[in-house]
């Protein structure tokens, strides 16, 4: 048994307003609490995730890697690696360098706190930190998506 | 990025104005033609945008300038429009019923303004979007963007991650408000993911609005409002967000071409073909509803009703056509067709385990991704009335046909020669969510509408 037809906008609006507020409320406080993904951590996420990827035996594609830069117009693919991949994120003044074997991701960063959060917040083990911000993760064989 | 918008919205409203859909037909039903507009220039400015790669990098206005001159050549040329038809509505409305209405249109307006703060911030949180949108649709975007000698580059088999073989219209956007607007494609594919929660909500509100009055159109906004898991997509910045919008907009063109508006069939075809190329799945929509057409009538009928849908056929061509060029000229075999053999289709496709998986992947999607939107949906149908069946025979097809899209997808997960479990946690949910706006409309044409439009009914054959 139905309510009347003209109280049926009227119920349809308080129902959905509660769903709608109820369904909302958890996104607002894991929104609130996210940390934002500077553009360290952008490079670590994505290119942790690119390298793991990559072949574990063998050498990188170099291929791979002139495609990266043109993609990124970079003009300087003598020393294709990091600076293509670099060039292609258009990311991260602060990233000094970068280098991308299969399975490890080498990070030179200007702040090795930093570093080692950012490492952290991606889940990615750290194989080797120098203290300097030289730091070395290992990128696992098949990242969350 | 406003001139490109701006270029988009100019090219629809011609091509809109070409298929005989003219504005004027009430608040709703021009806010309907908008945004339809909207999809409809998207789709042809990114195709335009590589037909001007590929001829060698023309100015990004060229194209969509020449396709505004087409349509009103075209315009021009075909017989004088049949005035619009304007909703009246068909009983003197309670007090209370009026006041529910506007409650449900205020509901919509705060829980959306709400929404749109949320979703800003989190699009704030990630610039760069989740993983699809880095290591697929912006990477190849950045190559469109990069100019007429790096695009074919696009499908390189190189670079296996960004899946080489997929669909070029979501790039193909980003790098068109990238040249519009002098700025990098992940800026654009942010603007896109910002604009499309917003489309989401208004097209399915807006349309049933249009076709079955102010109640219905609040609740169908209401109901997708309450789905944030699918709203947030926006910032993700994928393809799926753009082919739900497509897809909802095809079955938008369909039910208005069902209740007589002219030229709404070809800008079915049109979102329909535009889906295909926005991902490999969006070729299912067209196959699903001129199949579910042709398939609930008698045999006798199906030559008949495939005539009725030709201008469909002809809406499809430029996103088919984009496909099947790109797919025959420049992309390689699709990675899991190609690591399909017959043998092991049969036996995947027997395989209990399977089919368990898949199905705890739909049973999963719609209760915890979906939750209370879901009967939310049923209840404000039941509560708005049903239509009597003799007239909601266009509504039932396009459930069936959303209901097919969903088998489909339960299909592609059972058949999969990926590993299932893998494939399944990290693909079905997105795979579903492209069909949730479509379904929101076809469920609620299935109430009693409010209104009438005035003025002979369409057909569909």
């Amino acid at each position: 048994m139905l309510p009347p037809r003209w109280s049926a906008p009227l119920l349809v609006a308080v129902l959905a307003a509660a769903v709608g507020v109820r369904a909302w409320a958890p996104v607002r406080d894991a929104v609130a609490q996210a940390p934002r993904t500077d553009e360290v951590s952008a490079l670590l996420g994505r290119y942790g995730a690119l390298a793991a990827h990559l072949p574990r035996d063998g050498p990188v594609g170099y291929q791979n890697e002139a495609l990266l830069g043109q993609a990124g117009a970079t003009p300087d693919l003598s020393r294709i690696g990091r600076r293509a991949i670099l060039a292609q994120l258009a990311l991260a003044p602060r990233v000094l360098r970068l280098r991308i074997e299969p399975g490890l991701l080498v990070l030179d960063l200007p702040d090795a706190a930093h570093a080692r959060r950012v490492a952290a917040e991606q889940r990615l083990a750290i194989r080797h930190d120098q203290g300097d911000g030289l730091l070395v993760v290992e990128v696992p064989a098949r990242v969350p998506r | 990025m406003i001139s490109g918008l701006a270029a988009m919205a100019a090219v629809g409203a011609c091509v809109l104005r070409t298929c005989r859909l003219r504005f004027g037909g009430g608040f709703a039903r021009d806010g309907v033609f908008g945004l339809l507009a909207l999809l409809v220039g998207a789709g042809l400015c990114s195709i335009g945008h590589l037909g001007g790669l590929a001829l060698g990098g023309l100015p990004w206005w060229l194209m969509p300038a020449g396709l505004v001159v087409a349509a009103l050549v075209a315009a021009a040329m075909r017989a004088p429009d049949p005035a619009p038809r304007r909703a009246e509505p068909v009983h003197a409305r309670h007090p209370v019923e009026g006041l529910g209405i506007a409650v449900g249109w205020l509901a919509l307006l705060v829980l959306g303004v709400q929404a749109c703060g949320w979703i800003a911030t989190y699009a704030d949180l990630l610039p760069h979007g989740d993983w699809d949108a880095w290591a697929i649709w912006n990477v190849k975007a950045r190559f469109l963007h990069a100019g007429a000698e790096a695009w074919p580059r696009v499908a390189s088999t190189e670079m296996v991650w960004s899946h080489p073989d997929y669909p070029l219209l979501v790039p193909g956007l980003s790098a068109f408000l990238a040249a519009a607007g002098d700025v990098e494609p992940a800026e654009a594919a942010r603007t896109v993911g910002l604009v499309l929660p917003i489309l989401l909500v208004l097209l399915p509100s807006l349309a049933l609005g249009a076709l079955r009055g102010p109640a219905a159109g609040a609740a169908a906004g209401l109901v997708v409002v309450a789905t944030p898991a699918f709203l947030l997509f926006g910032p993700h910045q994928l393809a799926d967000l753009p082919l739900a919008a497509f897809t909802c907009g095809a079955f938008v063109a369909v039910a208005l071409a069902g209740q007589g508006s002219p030229g709404a069939l070809p800008v079915a075809g049109l979102c329909t073909g535009f889906a295909a190329w926005t991902k490999n799945e969006g070729l299912l929509v067209a196959l699903a509803v001129v199949g579910v057409w042709v398939v609930t009538r008698p045999p006798r009928r199906w030559i008949p009703t495939l005539r009725a849908w030709l201008p469909f056929v002809w809406g499809c061509l430029p996103g088919l056509g984009a496909l099947l060029l790109f797919k025959s000229l420049l992309a390689p075999p699709n990675e899991l067709r190609a690591a399909t053999t017959l043998g092991g289709f049969a036996g995947r496709l027997f395989d209990p385990a399977r089919h368990a998986l898949s199905a705890q992947g739909l049973w999963t999607h719609f209760t915890d991704q979906v939750g209370l939107a879901l009967p939310l949906l049923a209840t404000a149908t039941l509560l708005l009335r049903l239509r009597p069946r003799a007239e909601s025979a266009d509504a039932l097809r396009l459930l069936a046909a959303v209901l097919t899209l969903h088998l489909a997808v339960y299909a592609i997960f059972v058949t999969t020669p990926a590993e299932p479990a893998w494939h399944v946690s990290t693909s079905m949910d997105r795979l579903l969510w492209q069909q949730w706006p479509a379904l929101v409309v076809a469920t609620l044409l299935l109430s009693r509408s409010e209104t009438a439009p005035t003025g002979p009914a369409g057909t569909l054959g």
